[in-house]
Parts: C-alpha cells; sequence; structure tokens
C-alpha cells in the first residue's frame, strides 16, 4: 500500500529582547540560576503584568516576514495548568487571538518551488528551566517569562527533507530579522512536529504521533524519516497507531515513546483579566514594514542582479547573516565585486576556519581586504601573492605594508619584462633552438627562467606573451 | 455539586475537609448554586460578551528597558528547599 506523509511543525522562538514579556527584568541565555528574576516571573501575590513593546514589534516583523495578517488589537488568554516551571499556575497566551494569521514560507525541494502554509504565530511566556534528578527536580526560573512567539505551520510538509528545509529557511529568515538568535543547541528555537500517514488517495489524516524537542535541523529529518517507517511497518503489520507523544533519541537515531496522549487536557483557557486588549496603530506597524531588514531571498537576487555574483556564490554569502553583512561592507569599497566574493568565500573563510576564528571578530578589516582585491584587480600582485598577503593580513596588519615588506611588488611594466626576456633569451640559446624543432616544453622552461629571474614578481602571463612574441620573431 | 465533588475538588487544591466542614460547603454551594441560577432567567439572545469592564482599546506598552530583579536570597526565600541556588521539588516529569 502507498502512504502519503503528512507533518506539521510548531516551532517555539525566543525573541531577542533585553527584558521579558511581561516584566523589566533582563534575560541573558548564560547567568547564575535564579538571578534574573522579580516577583513578576515568580507569580508573587499583588503583581500585574505589563507587555513589553519591543517583543510585541519582533512578532509583528515574524508575522510580516512570513506573510501573516495581523491583528491590531492585542489580546492575551490565560492557559491554565498546575506545574512546577509556571510559578503563577498560568501561562499568559494567544488562545483566542492570535497576533498573525495564514501566512506562508516558500521552500525548493529537490529543484521545485513548495509553498509551506504557516496557520498563526501568537506571543507567549517561556517556562523555568528544569533540571530532572533521580527523585528531584531543580529550578531556575531565569527564562520563566522570556517572550516567545509560536510559529504552527499547516500540515503542507511531505517528508523529512521538506521539514528540515522549511524550519532551516524559517531559521535563517528570523535571524535575518533579528527578531531571535535561532540557536538550536541553546533551546532559543526549539521544534515539535506532528507526524502522520494517510493511504494515497484518501482524505483521512492517519493518527498523528508528535515528536517533541528536536535540537537540530538533521534531527528534525532523521526522527521524521524514523517515524514515518515506524508507522508504516506497524500498519503493514496490523498494528494501530496511537496518539502519542515521542522524543528522538539521538543515539539509536529512533524515535522513543515519552507518553500516550489520553484525550486533550483541559486548559480552561479564558481571557486574561489583568492584560486589557492593546490596539496597535496603523502606523507604527506601517513604520515595522518600512524598516523590515532586508531578507535572505532579496538578498540573493540583489547579489547576483547588482554585483553580478553565480548563484552558488550568492548563496553562499547569504548562508551566514554575518559574512554577508561583511560583504555588503567590502562591496562599497571594491570595483571587482566578484573577485570580492572568491577572497571573501574560499580564501578569507577558509582561513578564518583554520584559526578558529569569525567573521565578526576577524582583524582583517573590509576596508584592507578591498585594498588587497585591488591590488590584485590592477595586477600590482598576482592572485597568489594575494593569498600569501591576505595570510600575513590575519593579524591585522595593511596590505600595502606587508606587499612593501616583502618586496611583492607584480612587474606589469612591459618593458621592464621585455629586458629580462631578452637576457633570458641570450643566455640560453639552446633553449630557443629546442623550441624551434618542436619541444613545446622549452618555452615553460624560459617563462620560468624569467619569473626566477625577476624573484616572482613579473606577471606570468605577461611574461608567457613576451617570451612567446620574441620567440616566435626569431 | 454533592459530598463527592466538593471532596474531589478539595483533594485537587490539595486540603483536606472533615465531615463537619463538608456538610456546611454543601449547604453553602445550593445557596450559590440557587443564585447563580438566576443568572440563567436573564435573556441574553444578540448580547455580545463582555470581558473587561469598559470597551475602549488602551495603548500603553512598556519600553524594553530593565528595570529591577530582586536577589538570588530573596527569591529562594519560598524555596521550599534549595541547592545551588536552585529551588528543589519532588520530582514529576511531565
Amino acid at each position: 500500500m502507498n502512504y502519503k506523509t503528512v507533518v506539521g511543525i510548531e516551532i517555539h522562538l525566543e525573541l531577542k529582547t533585553n527584558t521579558k514579556m511581561f516584566s523589566g527584568a533582563p534575560y541573558t541565555f548564560k547567568a547564575e540560576a535564579n538571578t534574573l528574576v522579580n516577583e513578576v516571573d515568580l507569580g508573587m501575590p499583588g503583581t500585574l503584568p505589563c507587555v513589553n513593546h519591543e517583543a510585541v514589534r519582533k512578532a509583528i516583523q515574524a508575522c510580516l516576514a512570513l506573510n501573516l495578517n495581523i491583528d491590531p488589537l492585542i489580546r492575551f488568554d490565560r492557559k491554565n495548568y498546575y506545574y512546577s516551571d509556571l510559578p503563577k499556575g498560568y501561562q499568559i497566551t494567544q488562545q483566542f487571538h492570535p497576533i498573525g494569521r495564514d501566512g506562508y514560507l516558500d521552500i525548493e525541494a529537490e529543484g521545485e518551488k513548495k509553498r509551506i502554509r504557516i496557520e498563526r504565530i501568537h506571543m507567549e511566556e517561556d517556562t523555568a528551566k528544569q533540571f530532572h534528578l533521580f527523585d528531584e527536580t531543580l529550578i531556575d526560573y531565569n527564562r520563566a517569562g522570556v517572550p516567545l512567539i509560536e510559529i504552527v505551520s499547516k500540515p503542507d510538509i511531505s517528508s523529512g527533507l521538506e521539514a528540515s528545509l522549511y524550519v532551516e529557511k524559517l531559521k535563517q529568515t528570523l535571524n535575518y530579522l533579528d527578531v531571535s538568535d535561532t540557536k538550536m543547541e541553546e533551546g532559543s528555537m526549539r521544534c515539535d512536529v506532528n507526524v502522520s500517514i494517510n493511504e494515497e488517495g484518501s482524505d483521512v489524516f492517519g493518527t498523528k504521533v508528535e515528536i517533541k524537542n528536536l535540537n537540530s535541523i538533521a534531527n528534525i529529518r532523521h526522527a521524521i524519516d524514523y517515524e514515518v517507517n515506524r508507522q508504516k511497518e506497524a500498519l503493514a503489520k496490523g498494528e494501530a497507531i496511537h496518539q502519542e507523544t515521542r522524543r528522538f533519541d539521538e543515539k539509536s537515531m529512533t524515535t522513543v515513546l515519552m507518553r500516550k496522549k489520553e484525550g486533550n487536557v483541559d486548559y480552561k483557557y479564558f481571557p486574561e483579566p489583568n492584560i486589557f486588549p492593546i490596539r496597535i496603530k496603523a502606523s507604527e506597524i506601517e513604520d515595522i514594514k518600512e524598516h523590515m531588514p532586508e531578507l535572505p531571498d532579496a538578498k540573493m537576487a540583489r547579489y547576483m542582479r547588482d554585483f553580478g555574483l553565480n548563484e552558488y556564490d550568492a548563496n553562499q554569502l547569504i548562508q551566514n547573516k554575518d559574512l554577508s553583512i561583511y560583504f555588503d561592507k567590502l562591496v562599497k569599497l571594491v570595483k571587482n565585486t566578484r573577485l570580492a566574493a572568491t577572497m571573501l568565500i574560499s580564501e578569507l573563510s577558509g582561513l578564518l576556519a583554520k584559526r578558529s576564528e569569525d567573521i565578526t571578530t576577524t582583524k582583517v578589516t573590509a576596508k584592507n581586504l578591498a585594498t588587497l582585491i585591488q591590488m590584485i584587480d590592477d595586477k600590482e600582485i598576482s592572485s597568489k601573492q594575494g593569498k600569501e598577503v591576505l595570510e600575513a593580513m590575519m593579524d591585522g596588519n595593511d596590505p600595502k605594508q606587508i606587499v612593501k615588506e616583502r618586496g611583492m611588488k607584480q612587474v606589469s611594466d612591459e618593458g621592464a619584462i621585455l629586458k629580462i626576456v631578452e637576457e633570458v633569451l641570450e643566455e640560453n640559446p639552446s633553449s630557443i633552438a629546442d623550441f624551434k624543432n618542436g619541444k613545446d616544453r622549452a618555452l615553460g622552461y624560459l617563462v620560468g627562467q624569467v619569473m626566477k629571474k625577476s624573484k616572482g614578481q613579473a606577471n606570468p602571463q605577461l611574461a608567457s606573451k613576451l617570451v612567446k612574441e620574441k620567440l616566435m620573431a626569431n | 455539586m454533592d459530598k463527592n465533588d466538593i471532596k474531589e475538588y478539595a483533594n485537587h487544591l490539595m486540603f483536606d475537609l472533615n465531615d463537619e466542614e463538608l456538610s456546611a460547603i454543601e449547604k453553602d454551594f445550593a445557596v450559590l448554586e440557587a443564585q447563580l441560577g438566576l443568572l440563567d432567567l436573564i435573556d441574553t439572545t444578540n448580547t455580545e460578551e463582555m470581558i473587561y469592564p469598559f470597551e475602549d482599546d488602551t495603548f500603553f506598552l512598556r519600553e524594553d528597558n530593565a528595570d529591577h530583579i530582586i536577589s538570588k536570597e530573596d527569591a529562594l526565600r519560598n524555596a521550599p528547599k534549595e541547592r545551588e541556588g536552585h529551588f528543589v521539588v519532588p520530582k514529576v516529569v511531565k
């Protein structure tokens, strides 16, 4: 029997703000436990929530980038449940009126464009971090109250590959927007997937299984691929699929049962009485729209159109936001934009990787790199020499200085090279004879002698051309 | 609402009731239910639900500037048990 895979994805994303969703307590990922909390976060009696403007702005940015319709009347609801990760006994979320509805994100899977619809984006607060020991649980409330958005896709995804592409594109887009640092390994971006399979051609959805807390894009793909196979095998054996929550076990690369779902938990949602509906002015949304950062797709198109980059190079640059920011700076300072891209992608990135540095901390300034590129482009030095200079620039040295100190200048002055060519030919009459007798190797040898005599500084193309011309004329 | 319902709710809220208290609450509830029943007599067809005491939108949002936090010692004063700066509770994995 043929089955169709149906996947829906929920993503929780911590917003990059200074303070929490409903309190002015600051938050950073690496801080001593329970040192970034105040009365509101701990749910002390008599405290009241106060909505963070920047969190709302970032949620609106995410909605705009993902093409959702924005509800300008911000309303919150209570989700009631009694658990130690939530000191108030409820989570403030947007159950009934999410800030955004009905958006989409286009992905490209195996050469084909596919639109993944997004059902909703809503704002809520994060819960405390718990560390489960043998028979006790340690709680750090620093994370309680951190602004989150939840992005819920429609079940439009039909394979593990598509799921990983969707999450990757989403991660990249949200990272460019700077709404979140999207670090899956630190938990600022968390991903739950719902997987079901149904018979090809049937409208009836299969029973869906939820896989929670996938911590990398590769694992999303592995977990879904494994789960689809598990379900297929179960159905083939005549077993039923149960509605349950599973987790991905990285060691065995399988999904493992966490708990069976018995009916829906009743969270007794009701409108949050402590926060009145807040109207966002149309002018503010317009203003956010006008100041949206350039998104990866637009940036890639611009690189190809304005700077003549090929798709591969343009893609290499946008894959890393910081690299593309560096390129934006660099490209303003150079004439040869393609050479600039190559120097950045192939040469500088390679050297940085070797030294375990990255583009944000490199001592090679865009200005210095531009100078180097210009020297190569003007044939003052060869591209081979360029690599050597770049390596010497890694500690912040000036390229002109390096070239001068190492006496590296490439000689492109025809007269100067011609003089050396003539000397070399005079000294090597046997090679001239060899060449005339059809031994092409002699040409290479003579050019090599010219390069040697010029201490490697002659422009090799020019030297070769001149030697050839001289031999032919002889 | 009978004694069993009340017992169950009390249990959810983590306290015990003796028979005397149960009877008293059962009696009180009968009165409460009768009073709430009066609300059902009001015709609310075509009346929109009202959630907040006034219907004007508000506009205030807090700017994203850090204000105060409380000390770790104060935060942990409510902890039933404490270890290495963490609240310690019996393990319940959700």
